[in-house]
């Protein structure tokens, strides 16, 4: 649906040029909630509004439903810029409107006639849950009611893809769920393809199907929520995925480590799916000559997959360690050592 | 007091018919300007560093001359255009002179001040450059304008006295000829009461109008 092919991004500011983006290939497939995760400065924000084209790659080229964008003109561009619509963090509704006129304004660009803009405005707004507003101006309404209010502009052109730029940063905790609802919603009553950027990853461990996370202009992981979360590989993935799932070592295992003077087998521990309410680790006890102690533990739902993740010390001689953790491998459970200088 | 009642209210009259019509002339060639200025500003909708420059030092130009400079100054050209340097109609077009480059200004900067929030939201959704300005920047900006245009309309009341240095007719002119040419005090007091009346009555409409559009 959405396809960034080798898009690489200079600003030039003062005679100084800066990377925004470097290389990025992505592939959005239709009908996903797509995230993407990073510090500000990562690029994600230059990089969404490649999509419909409030930036242009300096090199690369950006498709959208198989259409080139750079081989697009302005006309043909404003004709696809009606199958995207976009929410904003700071929503960019016109306070000088109502509610109302609000949401019709992309279909009043359009031409569309009167009867229709009332009868697709009326039924968004009961859509987005504020039917009774539609003659409210935006600075009476509170931030989860204007970001509906710019969610129901977005839709009204029907569009195929939704462009959501930080669209709950700005947003308290409760409110950010409720819009995060609505925006699954939209996501499964239309079909509509979701691009979202986010410093928050609790949001894409919310409503995301697939993430990519970005750094320095780069996107430095990429693949469905659940791998990412399971199984970070970069330092900034690993301590995104921390964010929300707390998967750290705790302190104290860390210094039982340093203390300790002997060597101790402590081991991280990932159950997916059916395995996470296996016994496994009492099938460990009976099964080899180890004692098991459980350091830490959680256990967590992600995409609906529940996850546990332990820390668990084998104590016992090197050798049924050894076969402890080949076990652990037929019974594939994604293990990994603890070590002294861990994270 | 040297001058009749009668006489002071048809110079006030002159002084509106001058004020009004000069300022709406002004807002027909100043208004324009003014959004050209924004559009063409680097960055802009339409991005013409070339135009703003030359319309920006035009403009300059125009902003650093005094209004009784223009008035004296532009008398061969007020004279092209209504016939005559002397009188109500010959005041109006330095007056317009003078106020529409300012006008042009103070839209460009109520211009400026609408959220870069709304012209993306505007670009996203596809909107051509005049339906950007009609339909965003304008109605955004509206409450703004109306401040400054207030200033401006106030500013165009004291180049209206001014004007009546040169014969331009009006309470200007009243209080030149009789108060202070003739020592008449009185007359004096009188125009300067009117006009402080003027100013104070024009800022309020204008304070006011801005806010109901606020709120609408």
């Amino acid at each position: 649906m959405i396809e960034f092919i080798d898009v690489s991004k200079q600003f030039n500011r003062k005679g100084v040029t800066t990377d925004a983006l470097k290389n990025v290939s992505l592939k959005v497939e239709p009908g996903e909630i797509f995230g993407i995760v990073g510090f500000s400065g990562a690029g994600k924000s230059t990089l969404i509004r490649m999509v419909n084209r409030l930036e242009s790659p300096t090199t690369g080229d950006v498709k959208i439903a198989g259409q080139s964008l750079e081989k697009s003109n302005t006309k043909e561009i404003r004709t696809i810029k009606r199958d995207i619509g976009m929410i904003f963090q700071h929503f960019n509704l016109l306070d000088s409107k109502t509610v109302y006129k609000n949401v019709a304004m992309p279909l009043i660009l359009q031409g569309v006639d009167k009867g229709e803009i009332d009868r697709r405005v009326t039924e968004l707004l009961d859509f987005v849950g504020l039917g009774d507003k539609s003659k409210s101006y935006p600075d009476e309404l509170s931030g989860g009611q204007k970001q509906r209010v710019g969610i129901a502009r977005a839709l009204a052109t029907n569009p195929k893809i939704l462009l959501c730029d930080e669209a709950t940063s700005a947003l308290d905790p409760e409110t950010t769920t409720q819009i995060l609802e609505l925006l699954k919603e939209i996501n499964q009553t239309y079909g509509i393809t979701i691009l979202l950027i986010t410093h928050e990853m609790s949001v894409v461990r919310e409503i995301c199907d697939r993430v990519a996370i970005m750094e320095k202009g780069r996107v430095i992981e990429e693949g469905t929520v659940f791998d990412i979360f399971s199984n970070p590989k970069t330092d900034t993935g690993k301590s995104f995925v921390n964010t929300v799932m707390h998967n750290e070592v705790p302190e104290f295992v860390l210094k039982l480590l340093h203390e300790s003077p002997e060597e101790r087998h402590i081991y991280r521990l990932n159950f997916v799916d059916d395995s996470a309410g296996e016994p496994v680790l009492s099938q460990v006890s009976k099964k080899f000559d180890v004692e098991t102690s459980v350091l830490f533990g959680n256990i967590t739902q992600l995409q609906d997959i529940p996850f546990g993740n332990l820390i668990v010390e084998f104590i016992g001689q090197g050798r049924e360690v050894a076969s402890v953790l080949s076990y652990l491998d037929s019974r594939n459970i994604i293990y990994s050592e603890v070590t002294r200088d861990a994270r | 007091m040297l001058v009749s009642t009668d006489r002071i209210i048809s110079s006030v009259i002159e002084t509106l018919q001058m004020v009004s019509i000069s300022f709406i002339f002004s807002i027909v060639i100043g208004l324009p300007l003014g959004i050209l200025l924004y559009v063409t500003r680097r960055g802009q909708i339409l991005d013409q560093p070339i135009i703003f420059n030359v319309l920006n030092i035009i403009i300059n130009i125009f902003r650093s001359v005094p209004f009784i400079i223009i008035l004296v100054a532009i008398i061969p050209f007020t004279r092209f255009v209504v016939g005559t340097s002397i009188g109500t109609e010959a005041a109006i077009v330095p007056m317009v002179v003078y106020a529409a480059p300012y006008i042009a200004r103070l839209v460009e900067s109520s211009l400026l001040e609408v959220d870069d929030g709304v012209l993306e939201a505007a670009n996203a959704m596809g909107a051509t450059p005049l339906q950007t300005i009609v339909r965003f920047v304008l109605p955004e900006a509206l409450s703004s304008l109306v401040i400054n245009f207030t200033i401006a309309i106030i500013g165009l009341v004291g180049a209206s006295a001014m004007a009546g240095a040169v014969g331009g007719g009006g309470v200007g002119d009243l209080a030149i000829t009789y108060g202070y040419q003739r020592f008449d005090g009185v007359t004096m007091l009188v125009t300067v009461v009117i006009l402080i009346v003027m100013v104070q009555g024009l800022q309020s409409f204008g304070n006011v109008l801005s806010k109901t559009i606020r709120r609408k």
